[in-house]
């Protein structure tokens, strides 16, 4: 069984408005992670791996070159094989020409049975890119995952997530899974694991190593919308301090609910 | 002169940290009060960082010391009782592994790198902490065993460890030539624990007395032959001191980074005390030593790779350990006093680290003890001079 | 497609050097910039230089279909179990005045089973005419079933704007109809006008700290997705009529639809943090895991939900759907109560849109009372349970 994860490196902290009376720009905290739900997506093919017989796992990614660093930490879980795609014709992808691009190289790599991605990526926050990957390759979606089960080799039973509570879907493979962080906590990787990890050799793919890739669909040419522009909003808060006995301080701030007609 | 970690090692780290941060840091102040819970110990084992210098034939990862160094580094900047006390639980697996025969490592070895035994390493004893080879336990011939008695004061991991290491004469007569090294298992005749000792810090690992009324142990629990002890001793003494002063570098590192985000932070006078001179000269100050005191760990587990008999060695891993606990001791200081009266209450963990730090210059041989063994070595002689 | 630099702009400040988040922009020593292969043209740096020396230069490429032929502006009907999803209506609203600025019909387009009846309210709600597919095997939803319905109507009737709602079933079907109709999508957004004929979409990214704001100039329909309880319900009209044009298209169901086995609703008391109205959150302040029943009773008391911060979570005091922050929750309740939570930059990020913030914390120079409405500097162990006592007489 062939499972394939899609990763994305975003920035750690998403906060790239700095408080004005901080000092520069603290760098180690703007290194790049992997998006946190792909590691729900990662753990997830571990668990596979643990549950079934003869898994191979692949991890993929489309990013710039220090996308790599992600890659490596995700092989420390113990997954197989990884793949990078990088081109400065894949950079300024919207989410359309980003699945599509991930899709070709999935197409690619071939012989699939099941692709798990994160629900959405921290930073663009669209949850997009799954859903396109799976129009894509024409296969079964299901997102909001947050429990997966074999019935058999080609049946799942899988729960997705609703507002007020969950659905139970039977899936055929091939299918594109989309992950919460419900459905797993992920593991510390262990050092003998990460070891064996550092020794593997990451596949890099252009976009001349994609078969029959269409270059008016990739990158901001393959890309319908449009960021106009872009700004961080401040929170302005004249905080209001209550002061007094444990007692007047629960008063006065009953009332001011009450004023506001909060209760 | 390469000073840049491997990839390896950075991974390491990385490993390290996250199981320090996620695992351990939410249950400090809980292993303060209740003692450590070696299930978490366990899971260290599982994670496959510890006994990493020791041979992958046994379980052991076949890397050089620096590996340990940075495990203990990362566990210590978040609890250091707990890496003093996972550390202890495999120490004495590097006794039996550099000085002992196959079949004691096959018996020893395996299941503690497995984390399924865990060891303890006692050579202190009531009357004997500076003044090591006054000790007064015995390990006598009987037959074709050996009867130990006497007893170990401030041992850690006493009464939870399953085997002990532990150093006694054979023959006083003999002196340093009469010393020699065994091991006792929990359970046997006449091997008793003592109470957990009551600490000013360290307090979540445990502390305690072990005693030897007649204890009768098998020749295959001697390491070596009887009258090894002292050259054993010696030789594992210098691993115990850089692991102290990666634990001591790993409070600083601790102490430094919490001073640095409250003084961000925190405002008087209408500006932030990073703002204010005395505060950044002492930060220059704390950073620098802590630095320093690092390096001098690393360039020990370089000489230590190379050779762990090396005469450089031994000079440097005294001065790692002294420093690193006089830093130790220095940077929590100033770090709780840039945090004042915060700094002060058990809201924060400066407190903590304050306490902690204390016993670094005390334990596995005191800053005073180790400036003399420095400087008899600096002058050219082996004999140390009180 | 590419940022560029004016050269004469630029003062060397490195301001755009510091805060990119992906380390394209490098200084030499004479303090002039270059941007390097990590771009990913996010824009930040062009909106951080003060000197406006960043640019970004971009051809409109993405040239697919004749725009002028389509018009209209459309709102998808979630519905489950007959009952229309409550968003739904605000989109109406929304959709109303997008409508009469292009001057065009709104239209509401209903698919599911037995769900004819729910037409009349989509009238009420301003919807100037409604789509109806319907069919037994659409009863449940199911992604491509659903997106072969919607690829027909927009086909056959090319709307200039569709809107759904950004909720899970909305941000499952919108994606998959985008992409097979090769026309820009884009998520959760938090408002939407019109320029030149044009939807301006104003939405969130990096969990909040940044606002986008995005077009898709020559693909159509545009397609947008908005977050629930942002824009106001209308005002319920007169009982309105208006054409009702009914679809009717062959369905053939394959394994790749899925089979929806059952569906489990879960009793409130599973937290739905991100439909409270009021949350009382706990931290590390609280000492211990014990500590929780405090929350709970003052949660209690208001009719509230509990949440927590990621620390004792990871902590094991209480379940991760508790959790609000980054990697938890994001929530935007009415009144958010945080209750020794010092309030870390993951934390905030879940949950600083809330609309009133109230933060209890000993330490004054916590960074929770910077977005907090009221702050009190205290001991929750001494303030909550006054507050119990309070609110229970």
């Amino acid at each position: 069984m062939k499972v394939i994860v899609c990763i994305k490196q975003v920035p750690e902290s998403t906060e790239v408005k700095l408080d004005p009376k901080s000092y520069t720009l603290d760098r180690s905290s703007s290194k790049g992670i992997i998006n946190p739900f792909d590691v729900n997506a990662v753990e997830e093919a571990m668990r596979i791996t643990e549950k079934l017989e003869n898994v191979e796992t692949i991890v993929i990614s489309m990013g710039p070159p220090s996308a790599e660093e992600a890659l490596k930490e995700a092989l420390t879980y113990g997954l197989n094989a990884a793949y990078l795609l990088s081109d400065k014709a894949f950079a300024g992808a919207d989410t359309l020409a980003t699945a599509y691009t991930l899709a070709k190289a999935i197409e690619k790599i071939g012989n699939y049975d099941l692709i798990l991605c994160g629900k959405q990526a921290i930073d663009g926050d669209t949850a997009q890119v799954g859903p396109g990957i799976a129009e894509n390759l024409n296969l079964t979606q299901v997102t909001n995952v947050k429990k997966i089960d074999f019935l058999d080799e080609k049946t799942l039973r899988v729960e997705s997530e609703l507002e007020d509570g969950y659905k139970v879907i039977e899936v055929k493979l091939p299918a594109v899974l989309t992950v919460t962080k419900e459905i797993n906590i992920p593991r510390i990787p262990s050092f003998k694991t990460a070891r064996l990890a550092l020794k593997k050799p990451i596949t890099k793919w252009a976009a001349q190593d994609l078969d029959n890739i269409d270059k008016s669909k990739i990158g901001m040419d393959g890309s319908p919308t449009t960021v106009i522009k872009v700004e961080t909003p401040t929170i302005q808060k004249n905080t209001v301090f209550l002061k007094g006995t444990p007692s007047q301080i629960a008063s006065d701030l009953i009332q001011k609910l009450k004023e506001r007609y909060f209760i | 002169m390469d000073f840049s970690f491997t990839e390896e090692q950075q991974t390491l780290k990385k490993i390290v940290r996250e199981f320090a941060e996620k695992k351990l840091a939410p249950h400090v102040r809980e292993f303060e009060e209740k003692g450590i819970d070696y299930d978490l110990v366990r899971e260290l084992y599982k994670l496959g960082v510890m006994g990493l210098s020791l041979p992958s034939k046994y379980g052991g990862g076949d890397t050089g010391f620096l590996e340990s160094i940075i495990v203990m580094e990362e566990l210590a900047r978040i609890c250091p009782a707990f890496t003093m006390a996972a550390n202890d639980t495999w120490a004495g697996a590097v006794v039996v592994n550099s000085f002992g025969k196959v079949s004691q490592k096959k018996k020893y070895i395996i299941p503690n790198l497995k984390g399924e035994i865990f060891s303890s390493f006692a050579t202190t004893e009531a009357g004997a902490g500076s003044d090591t080879f006054s000790m007064k336990t015995t390990i006598i011939p009987d037959g074709d065993a050996f009867i130990v008695n006497g007893s170990k004061a401030w041992i850690t991991n006493a009464s939870v460890a399953d085997y002990y290491i532990i150093w006694g004469y054979t023959d006083k007569s003999k002196r340093t030539r009469g010393f020699t090294t065994a091991i006792l298992d929990k359970g046997m005749k006449g091997f008793s624990f003592g109470k957990k000792e009551d600490l000013c810090g360290f307090r979540a690992s445990f502390t305690g007395s072990l005693y030897f009324d007649n204890v009768r142990i098998p020749a295959e629990n001697i390491i070596g032959s009887p009258g090894d002890g002292f050259l054993h001793l010696m030789t594992l003494l210098d691993a115990g001191r850089v692991a102290m002063a990666s634990i001591a570098n790993g409070i600083s590192q601790a102490a430094l980074e919490t001073a640095i985000t409250y003084v961000k932070q925190r405002e008087q006078f209408g500006r932030p005390l990073a703002d204010f001179q005395s505060i950044r000269m002492t930060l220059a100050d704390m950073w620098t030593e802590l630095e320093a005191s690092k390096l001098i760990s690393y360039k020990c587990a370089y000489l230590a790779d190379k050779n762990p008999m090396d005469e450089e060695l031994i000079k440097l891993a005294s001065s790692a350990k002294y420093y690193a606990s006089e830093v130790a001791m220095k940077i929590a200081t100033d770090a709780l006093q840039m945090c004042g009266s915060m700094g002060y209450s058990k809201e924060m963990l400066l407190e903590k680290y304050f306490r902690d730090a204390k016993f670094m210059s005390i334990g596995e041989g005191t800053t005073q003890i180790q400036k003399l063994i420095l400087a008899s070595r600096i002058l050219g002689s082996k004999k140390v001079i009180l | 497609m590419s940022i560029k630099i004016i050269k004469d702009k630029c003062t060397g400040c490195g301001i755009c050097y510091e805060s990119c988040p992906n380390d394209a922009i490098e200084f030499d020593e004479n303090d002039l910039p270059s941007i390097n292969e990590n771009c990913t043209l996010c824009g930040i740096c062009i909106d951080q230089c003060i000197e406006g020396a960043l640019k970004l230069e971009k051809e409109e490429k993405f040239v697919k279909v004749n725009v002028a032929d389509y018009r209209g502006v459309w709102i998808f009907v979630e519905q489950n179990n007959k009952t229309i999803s409550k968003v739904v209506f605000e989109l109406l609203g929304a959709g109303k005045t997008l409508a009469s600025k292009l001057k065009v019909d709104l239209a509401a387009v209903l698919v599911g089973d037995g769900i004819r009846d729910l037409t009349p309210l989509l009238f009420q709600y301003g919807a100037d005419k409604v789509y109806l597919v319907e069919n037994t095997k659409l009863r449940d939803y199911r992604t491509i079933p659903y997106t072969n319905v919607l690829e027909y109507l927009v086909d056959k009737y090319k709307p200039e704007i569709i809107l759904f709602g950004a909720t899970k079933q909305g941000r499952d079907l919108a994606p998959r109809l985008a992409t097979r109709l090769k026309t820009g999508l884009t998520a959760d957004c938090t408002g939407l006008e019109i320029e030149e004929r044009n939807l301006v979409q104003i939405r969130p990214a990096y969990g909040g700290n940044i606002i986008a704001t995005i077009k898709t100039q020559t693909a159509r329909p545009q397609m947008a997705s908005v977050r629930p309880k942002v824009f106001k319900m209308p005002e319920l009209g007169l009982s309105k009529d208006g054409p009702l044009i009914e679809e009717t298209i062959e369905l053939e169901e394959t394994d790749k639809w899925t089979k929806v086995l059952e569906i489990i609703r879960e009793a409130k008391k599973t937290a739905n943090l991100e439909d409270a109205q009021i949350i009382i959150s706990g931290g590390r302040g609280l000492g211990k895991p014990e500590s929780f029943k405090l929350i709970e009773h003052f949660a209690n008391c208001l009719n509230a939900c509990v949440g927590a911060s990621r620390a004792v979570v990871d902590a094991g005091w209480i379940p991760h759907y508790h959790q609000v922050g980054q990697t938890g929750k994001t929530v935007q309740p009415k009144v958010y109560i945080a209750c020794g939570i010092s309030g870390a930059i993951q934390h905030l990020i879940g949950m600083k849109s809330s609309d009133f913030i109230i933060a209890i914390n000993k330490d004054p120079e916590a960074p929770i009372f910077k977005v907090a409405d009221i702050g009190i500097v205290g001991d929750l162990f001494e303030i909550i349970p006054e507050l119990i006592k309070k609110l229970s007489e």
